[in-house]
């Protein structure tokens, strides 16, 4: 049996096959193929079909993650939309938070409203915050809007109004009145996408999810035919935002899910990593040529949230928590007017790529700082596929930052790493104090092709016991893809004036059977799904919340075990609890998930000899003779003093002196950090 | 720490620990004011009171910090322990504060039994008592009846408000038991100040810690220094005038001179209004912090900030004048000055800096607050919010359509949580076509919002700005309409507040909001008619705005342009003189 997956980036579209017999994972790379992105993808799959040489029948199992949808946002590649709204209101969409989008900035400029403001209308028809009528709707106002609109010529019209959130009537009853048109025009309502408080962020992810539809559909459509022209008979999974897959109908449907879900299959991946070491709580990372990804493990699962954004905007539904950092082995170095060393933002990228790369990079970075401390082995690296021009890059370096700060060069590159490692220590902390977490309570598990390199010194500055570098950590995130779980998620805001058992285990119900009806629409049998709840509290008052698990069933008991939950967790990410106040309801989350089996590819022991002799290499302000080893031959179990430093293609690790590093069971790298 | 990244190094470090500061206060607080609008900023500083660093989100905080921090702690006849909290909002200690209702809490920190530092933060609670809800009495002519005024007292021992302290302190605002938590989320985040600075001094000793601070000071100074340089020398002037004060109505001339001199930058805002009886005052500290927020945009880059960050400037400030009142003053209304003093400072600069600088905009910060009996539960409410308006035109950008001014950037309160808060309904939240001032780029649309405040007697006060002046053009933009303030707009009988006013508001009563646009930039003849036309098709322009000011005829049945019209238009205005429209 074999598991595909298939990742499409910017550039090049990652395959990843995995056969379960052999206990092999192998991967390969084809060009990406803007802007019909789905050829590219079914030649990663005849591509990879090739080399390994499996039969079609044998494909048990095929995910996939695009950037379809995102790219459709970012380009602001988007159809023509209507908005039918409050009489008053129409330009919430527009006003945003009326925040600008950087405080500094004189030339920023707002995000997209995505509906230009001759296609949003209102009508008269309100309702109050318990979601009584305070205004009926004007119906001959809705007629005459959906005749305007569909003159305009509109592709689909969105409904979104105030409270419906709490009561749909409204909405529904301007939807069969467009029904009712003749044109036939496609319509939403927010009560169905995004069923939440706060209008604006509903009213935008309703129309970023209707508007990005269209494409996503499009381009399902395409692929899946390219798919069972191949013979292969297993359906299409679709990554999306947090951190599982669903089928192509889910993806269309709820579009807006699949937009940022490019990093969710590195998580995924680093979740995996985390419980085969027996841990609970890891931060990933995944450190590429330009920038880093950090997501977050908690109590073995993916941390998620509800707060993300794209372009600026604000994207409401649950995606695996994802902060990026402008810093990888690209970052450039420099000094700035000030006399201070700086690292990034800026990246030298693929092209020209660093000086080592020898492709015509003339500014030092992060890489060409690895290169002359003797972290990375010149011939070794990547994997010996190209040239590098060492002394071109210890003059540029010289020249560029250890003649100005007078400094060895030696020195001056230890301090490139070191002020890139301080700004991902400082996002890091950032992002998990943000979530009340508490960065020591971690382990590192760093991948990609700069990760391995900078992780002991960040786990160390972050007070982490350890550093975790997974097998391929290059190729380490498209692995995601063959291990996440089949996940849907659904919430709708509590409805009812106090937090009470009876409201809140009949709404529960019903997101539960919403919930499992979409699982039956992917043909999942209802008893294989594990359902999980949440509700999302809060001190009445306060305006932001806290999820925490209702356990089943939900009756007095639960409920009160949630409360307190909901205290503690407050007390723990903020200092205090306030038990005598009110609680609040605010939204119900209901998640289901069918478990995809782990891989079972550990590595068995080799006869090789993985010591590859000593080099020269720069710790703690001198050179010290070090131990190279294959990272590919070493065996589990083995245990390795440093420093040293493990080579394997595509990728070095660090192994710091005062650390030790151990082959674990999973044949992963844990470097362990002692005070 | 390798030598030459120390000072990145410790940037770096300083500034996670304000971040993780902020991120608590934030998140426990429980005013909107602070947990959703983002009013409010944690520092630290040194243990001889240095500024070392700060969570960039309301930088009008700086002023009040960089002021207060430092006089509070030298006043104190106490030594101060571990665990110990000062509290203060007095905008008459030090060069001043921004108004009573941000309350600034300080606690010394302290590892190996020294003290080593202290943490600071400023947060703006929705009410600080006075004769207003909501902290902004129009019509004030005394401190005291702005507010509760702390003069800087320890309130806080072992990590705990002494009762006694804050009882008396809520038991003088509104809401007492909300305040109480937005008093202990204050101390929260001074506590992970705390925790988090004791592991640096821990981590690296005090000495490397100090001798690092005077590095990274050092180098923030010479950084700006740098940038200073670039900036061509010379006396650049500005000047504006405010509506008058709430008491007296007329307006009141606004001066600013600046003077860029080597690395050396001089605000002197010599030939600015007396003093104001009403509540339109602002301190030297809050004057500084509203020039210094565009200088820091002009300048182009985030800067550290720090001591080492205001080294380079100077300002004067009168005695006696609006920008430096006598003491006890009102000042409730500050703000609205020190935002027109951001706008000043681009306009002064425009002819330095013509790329970079921003037409005027919305200058006024629009507080608003209501307080009343809410008919539903019976209980008493007050609610404090601001609303944005038109950003000015750039030299290849319209400005920004509702948006917040230079140093406020807080988000507004969602409709469906203020109704559920409060009872009113939001009849409209809309922009106002026309409004922003014409040009070959235009200024950014104002925003409308009428509230009706049902079934009971509601206070309403607005205390703003620009009713009279409106934000101005830059070379040969138009400006953009004024304000307006004003109950039941759309009835028989509107009344008009003026820019300052608390009235009392009939059950059903409509109060509505009517914020400025920006200001354009250039020649509205040089627009692209398209451009022209695609506003008037989405209803942001008038077909006769369009036609009169852009010269662009635009038929309104069908959107098109009529180019032969649209030709003879531009002529004939172009023939007109100067500013005839």
């Amino acid at each position: 049996m074999i598991r595909l997956g298939v990742d499409t980036g910017g550039t090049f579209t990652d395959v990843v096959c995995y056969d379960r017999e052999s206990g092999t994972v192998r991967v390969t790379k084809s060009p990406s193929t803007p802007p019909r992105f789905d050829e590219g993808v079914l030649n990663g799959i005849d591509k990879i079909r090739d080399i390994v040489g499996f039969d079609p029948g044998d494909v048990s199992y095929l995910s996939h993650g695009t950037t379809v949808g995102t790219n459709a946002v970012l380009e602001n590649d988007l159809p023509d939309i209507g908005l039918i709204t409050n009489d008053g209101l129409r330009d919430v969409l527009e006003i945003g938070d009326q925040t600008r989008p950087a405080l500094y900035d004189l030339q920023v400029e707002k995000p997209p409203s995505l509906v230009p403001r001759r296609l949003r209308r209102g009508v008269p028809g309100r309702l109050d915050s318990r979601g009584n009528e305070v205004d009926p709707l004007d119906e001959a106002a809705v007629r005459a809007e959906v005749d305007h609109l569909v003159d305009e010529g509109v592709e689909s019209i969105v409904v979104s109004m105030l409270f419906s959130y709490l009561n749909e009537r409204h909405e529904r009853r301007v939807g069969e009145l467009i029904e009712a048109h003749d044109a036939d025009v496609a319509w939403t309502r927010s009560s169905a996408v995004h069923p939440e408080s706060r209008e604006y962020d509903r009213t935008i992810t309703t129309v970023l999810n209707e508007a990005v539809k269209t494409t996503v559909e499009e381009y399902f459509t395409r692929l899946d035919a390219g798919i069972a022209e191949r013979d292969l008979d297993v359906p299409l999974n679709v990554m999306h935002s947090g951190g599982g897959i669903f089928s192509t109908d889910q993806a269309i449907k709820h579009a807006i899910r699949t937009v940022v879900s490019g990093p969710s299959a590195g998580a995924t991946a680093a979740r995996e990593v985390t419980r085969a070491e027996g841990l609970e709580n890891a931060i990933g990372i995944d450190m590429g040529g330009t920038s880093a990804d950090v997501s977050i493990v908690r109590d073995g699962e993916i941390v998620r949230s509800t707060e993300g954004e794209i372009n600026d905007l604000p994207v409401k539904t649950p995606m695996v928590e994802i902060n990026t950092v402008g810093a990888g082995g690209g970052s450039i170095a420099w000094l700035d007017e000030g006399g201070a060393l700086r690292v990034g933002p800026e990246s030298a990228g693929a092209d020209p790529g660093p000086v080592c790369y020898g492709n015509g990079g003339e500014r030092p970075t992060v890489t060409d700082a690895n290169l002359l401390l003797g972290r990375i082995n010149p011939s070794y690296f990547l994997d010996g596929e190209m040239d590098l021009a060492v002394e071109r890059t210890r003059d540029r370096f010289t020249t560029a930052i250890a003649d100005p700060l007078d400094l060895s060069v030696e020195a001056a590159a230890q301090s490139v790493v070191d002020v890139a490692n301080a700004s991902l220590a400082r996002e890091i902390r950032r992002v998990t104090v943000e979530r009340g977490q508490s960065p020591g309570e971690f382990v590192l598990v760093a991948f990609g092709g700069a990760g391995p390199l900078q992780a002991p010194a960040i786990a160390a500055d972050m007070d982490m016991d350890a550093a975790i570098i997974p097998q391929n950590p290059g190729v380490f995130s498209a692995r995601g893809l063959l291990l996440a779980d089949v996940r849907i998620d659904e919430s709708q805001a509590y409805h009812a004036e106090t937090l009470a058992v009876g409201p809140l285990a009949r709404q529960f119900d019903d997101l539960e059977a919403t919930l499992l009806d979409r699982f039956a629409d992917q043909a999942v049998d209802p008893d294989e799904v594990m359902l999980s709840r949440h509700v999302d509290m809060r001190y009445e008052g306060q305006s932001y919340e806290i999820a925490v698990p209702v356990d089943p069933p939900v009756d007095e008991a639960s409920v009160e075990t949630a409360v307190e939950r909901f205290h503690e967790e407050h007390a723990r990410l903020y200092g205090h609890a306030r038990r005598g106040e009110p609680v609040a309801a605010v939204t119900l989350r209901a998640s289901g998930e069918v478990e995809t089996p782990p891989l079972a590819d550990r590595t068995d022991d080799t006869e090789a000899d993985p010591s590859k002799g000593t080099r020269e290499v720069y710790f703690d302000d001198e050179i010290h003779d070090t131990a190279v080893y294959d990272r590919t031959a070493l065996s589990p179990g083995r245990t390795i003093e440093g420093p040293a430093v493990l080579e394997e293609p595509g990728s070095t690790s660090l192994v710091p002196s005062g650390t030790i590093a151990t082959v674990t069971d999973s044949g992963n790298v844990r470097v362990e950090l002692t005070d | 720490m390798g030598a030459a990244g120390d000072i990145e190094i410790f940037r770096h470090r300083l500034g996670s620990i304000v971040e993780e500061m902020g991120a608590t206060l934030q998140r426990t607080a429980y005013s909107t004011n602070i947990k959703i609008r983002r009013d409010h900023t944690c520092a630290l500083f040194d243990a001889e009171l240095r500024h070392i660093a700060q969570h960039d989100i309301a930088p009008q905080h700086i002023g009040t910090l960089i002021s207060l921090v430092p006089s509070a702690i030298q006043r104190l006849s106490i030594d101060l322990e571990p665990g110990d909290g000062v509290l203060i909002n007095d905008p008459y200690q030090g060069t001043g504060a921004l108004h009573l209702p941000d309350v600034v809490l300080i606690c010394p920190l302290f590892a190996d039994g020294d003290l080593v530092a202290y943490a600071a933060n400023s947060a703006h609670h929705v009410d600080i008592g006075g004769s207003s809800g909501g902290g902004i009495p129009p019509t004030s002519t005394e401190l005291y009846q702005e507010g509760l005024i702390l003069p800087g007292i320890r309130a806080v021992r072992n990590w705990e408000y002494e009762d006694n302290v804050l009882t008396l302190v809520t038991r003088n605002v509104r809401g007492t038991d909300q305040r109480r938590g937005d008093y202990e989320a204050q101390l929260g985040a001074n506590r992970i100040g705390q925790e988090r600075y004791r592991s640096l001094v821990e981590e690296h000793g005090r000495e490397t810690v100090e001798d690092s601070l005077d590095g990274l000071l050092d180098y923030t100074e010479r950084r700006l220094r740098a940038a200073i340089a670039d900036l061509p020398d010379g006396e650049y002037h500005a000047e504006d005038t405010m509506d008058g004060d709430g008491i007296v109505e007329e307006p009141l001339p606004l001066s600013l001179t600046v003077e860029v001199d080597g690395t050396d930058i001089t605000f002197d805002f010599t030939g600015t209004a007396e003093e104001n009886a009403g509540p339109l005052n602002c301190t030297p500290a809050l004057a500084f912090a509203g020039a210094l927020y565009s200088i820091m945009a002009l300048l182009g880059t985030e800067f550290p900030k720090n001591d080492g960050f205001y080294r380079p400037f100077e300002t004067i400030t009168p005695k006696g004048t609006m920008v430096n009142p006598s003491k006890d003053s009102p000042v409730a209304g500050g703000a609205e000055i020190a935002v027109r003093i951001a706008d000043l400072v681009l306009a002064a600069l425009a002819d330095a800096l013509p790329e970079e600088t921003v037409a005027g905009g919305k200058g006024t910060i629009v507080n608003l607050s209501y307080s009343g009996e809410d008919p539903r539960t019976d209980e008493d409410y007050v609610y404090y919010e601001t609303v944005a308006g038109g950003y000015g035109a750039r030299a290849t950008k319209d400005g920004m359509e509702a948006v917040q001014a230079h140093y406020q950037n807080t988000a507004n309160s969602p409709i469906e949580e203020l109704e559920a808060e409060i009872p009113l309904y939001v009849r409209r939240y809309e922009l106002i076509p026309d409004s922003a001032g014409a040009g070959r780029t235009r200024g950014g649309l104002g925003v409308r919002r009428d509230m009706e405040f049902y079934d009971h007697e509601a206070s309403f006060t607005v205390l703003a700005d620009r009713a009279t002046a409106p934000p101005k053009g830059l070379f040969g933009g138009r400006n953009a309409i004024t304000a307006r303030y004003c109950v039941n707009p759309d009835g028989d009988d509107p009344v008009d507040l003026g820019s300052k006013r608390q009235v009392t508001l009939d059950p059903g009563d409509v109060a509505s909001v009517q914020t400025p646009g920006g200001g354009g930039y250039g020649d509205p003849l040089e627009r692209a008619p398209v451009a022209v036309r695609d506003d008037v098709v989405n209803g942001k322009l008038s077909v006769d705005y369009a036609r009169e000011v852009y010269g662009v005829v635009v038929d309104p049945e069908t959107g098109e342009i009529d180019d032969q019209a649209t030709a003879e238009r531009r002529a004939e205005l172009a023939a007109e003189p100067e500013g005839a429209v």
